[in-house]
């Protein structure tokens, strides 16, 4: 049962903290009763945590911490590029569905580039088959098809390679 | 007096409310699923993480609550958006007429997966 104690203990910090987040009070009823519940749920649970990738620990948080503003500032620019094509009288748009090859070879890494993908302006991650991501993309440019997943594909190799 | 936090608070609201009006918008005027499904994603994702936020800083006490809808509503929104698309294709759901290219179909015969719902 004890393989991962840090994969663990990081999981009862995490739900507790959860926990405390929604109920948003110190009473001591509240607190018996969220570690009960997190220390359970980390039990059984922690398994399913993903195993901690190679690299330098420090450089990883930071290229994460990167990649959330990256993400935060595609999301703003993909609204207003929805509200542009929406709004316009001719809906410029050119829509099809293109294949590209991320670098990217872990789970997790993969899941967050095709989330990031989604919400990036104009393309929505569609399907992995083998190591291709294939892509919907409302306004495709045939001579630059890595240019859908290009913020990404670098910051998020950096955190999960 | 109003608070000038939450004045900022509705002010994300607001804006908020406009990315959702937009992304209706688009609901309606876009022609096939898989854009229609681009349009709500991007927009109703900001809409409704900024409107989740403006709550928590016109309402300090509800900020933490507010953050962890927020961050779930990051998470999952895009999730489904793409297990909507694939489950559309994979059922066989047209692509708009004006579409200009489609290299999924091909790579799914390539595979052999196609129509199978795994």
């Amino acid at each position: 049962m004890l393989k991962r104690p840090v994969a663990l203990f990081l999981s009862i910090v995490l739900l507790m903290g959860a926990w405390l987040m929604l109920t948003t009070s110190l009473h001591y009823q509240e607190i018996i009763a969220g570690v009960l519940v997190s220390v359970s749920l980390g039990i059984a649970l922690h398994s399913i945590l993903p195993k901690a990738g190679k690299g330098n620990t420090i450089s990883r948080i930071f290229y994460f911490l990167l990649f959330f503003l990256v993400l935060t500032k595609e999301m703003i620019v993909a609204n207003f590029d929805v509200a542009y094509r929406v709004l316009h009288p001719k809906m410029p748009i050119r829509p099809g569905i293109v294949e590209v090859r991320p670098k990217i070879r872990s789970d997790m890494g993969r899941l967050l580039l095709s989330n990031a993908i989604t919400l990036t302006p104009g393309t929505l991650s569609m399907d992995w088959i083998d190591d291709r991501l294939y892509i919907h993309w409302i306004n495709v440019d045939d001579k630059n098809v890595d240019s859908s997943m290009e913020p990404f594909d670098k910051v998020v190799g950096e955190v999960f390679p | 007096m109003i608070a000038i936090n939450e004045i900022i608070g509705m002010v994300l609201m607001a804006i908020g409310l406009l990315f959702q009006v937009l992304g209706a918008f688009g609901l309606i005027r876009l022609p096939d699923v898989y854009n229609r499904l681009q349009a709500a994603t991007k927009s109703i994702t900001l809409g409704a993480i900024s409107i989740a936020i403006g709550v928590g800083v016109a309402e300090p006490t509800l900020l933490p609550k507010a953050l962890i809808v927020a961050f779930f509503l990051l998470l999952t929104n895009p999730i489904i958006s793409h297990g909507i698309a694939r489950a559309a294709y994979r059922s066989g759901v047209p692509l708009w007429k004006g579409s200009v290219i489609d290299q999924y179909e091909k790579a799914l015969e390539r595979s052999g997966k196609g129509g199978d719902p795994q």
